[in-house]
């Protein structure tokens, strides 16, 4: 079987997961420079990584582990007096579905009010990703998903209960 | 409104609208264009440690006076320690990103403990370089005080670049080391919350 040009290989990844990868990024930064800067971090940290990939995970998994450790990171590299300044959306909100782009930025900013665990497992169920998929994510019990996401998901409800 | 519709009407919020395409092709040029620049680095840092090993080895071997063979020791011994300390901090930095998020937590605070405990040790040499700087100063000033009058541009690039290249490492190991700081204060922050 032919292998897969490293550079083929990660455009690919990023053209299939690109949507994914761009909401889950928005998820972690504060505006557009940051979700620039950080999208080009996760390219090169995914082209460093590839190489070691051997399907031991699905792609999915992988490139996921990938962004929530960078976001991880991210913020912790923040300094605690850095104000946020905008929300930043992954798609572009076109005319006549003001609406529905004001709802996807409410979501976004609820999720991101999370405290950071919360968060992460918020944004992979969001993602369609299973059980499984977020344990082996994140590292954690899929029993430990289960009680989190449940936790997780009532925390998102009172946010979105609380903000007009 | 059932917690499914609920959760259904997040999902399709969620994802909902025109999803960004990303700009792939200026996403791989960055990659080479970084990928390039770090490489270069951790060469840099591996070339100043082998020119400093030749020039002391070649030192040791012409018979040097004590001092000499002090300063040569001491110097092999800092570059022993400087390469154990490029692996710590660096291990894993390529492959690591793909473990899954607790493994990755835990590296990233052992490398960034590392690093703290690295630029520290690096601080503490500097403050020593400092010191016998300044107490050389005057003895190198008084024995050499003929040649520095007739020739003051001796002075300014010997002396003056001596304490300049001191001072800007001292400023940028002290601007590193309140970065990677800050850095594992946030990772302290997050790593009890994040574990299993």
């Amino acid at each position: 079987m032919a292998v897969e040009p490293l550079d083929t290989r990660l455009k690919r990844l990023l053209v299939e997961h690109g949507p994914g990868i761009g909401r889950v990024v928005s998820g972690y930064v504060r505006n557009a420079a940051e979700h620039q800067d950080l999208m080009q971090e996760l390219a090169l940290a995914l082209w460093r990584a590839l190489p070691g990939f051997r399907g031991e995970c699905s792609e999915r998994t992988f490139v996921f582990r990938i962004v929530h450790n960078l976001g991880v990171n991210h913020i912790t590299r923040r300094k605690p007096t850095e104000p946020p300044t905008e929300v930043p959306d992954p798609s572009p909100s076109p005319e006549g579905r003001a609406h529905q782009t004001q709802q996807r930025l409410r979501l976004m900013g609820a999720v991101k009010s999370l405290p950071l665990p919360q968060r992460q497992i918020i944004m992979l169920a969001l993602e369609d990703c299973s059980h499984a998929e977020i344990a082996e994510v994140l590292g954690i019990t899929v029993n430990n998903v289960g009680v989190r996401l449940n936790r997780a998901r009532e925390a998102l409800r009172q946010l979105l209960g609380e903000k007009p | 409104m059932t917690q499914d519709s609920e959760w259904t009407d997040l999902l399709q919020q969620w994802k909902g609208g025109q999803a960004a395409e990303l700009p792939v092709d200026t996403l791989l040029a960055g990659v080479k264009r970084d990928h390039r620049k770090q490489v270069v680095a951790v060469a840099g840092e591996l070339a100043a440690a082998a020119l400093l090993v030749a020039v002391y080895t070649v030192e040791l071997s012409n018979n040097p006076p004590p001092v000499i063979i002090t300063l040569a020791v001491a110097s092999l011994v800092f570059v022993a320690v400087w390469l154990t300390q490029l692996y710590r901090v660096t291990r894993g930095t390529w492959r690591a990103p793909a473990e899954n998020g607790v493994s990755y937590l835990n590296l990233t605070l052992q490398r960034r403990r590392a690093a703290v405990r690295w630029l520290l040790f690096v601080q503490t040499c500097l403050w020593a370089a400092l010191a016998f700087g300044m107490a050389w100063l005057p003895w190198k000033l008084s024995v050499d005080w003929e040649m520095y009058r007739a020739e003051p541009w001796r002075g300014l690039v010997g002396v003056g670049g001596y304490f300049f290249l001191l001072t800007a490492l001292m400023w940028s190991i002290r601007r590193r080391l309140g970065r990677v700081t800050l850095e594992l204060a946030g990772l302290e922050a997050v790593a009890p919350s994040m574990d299993a």
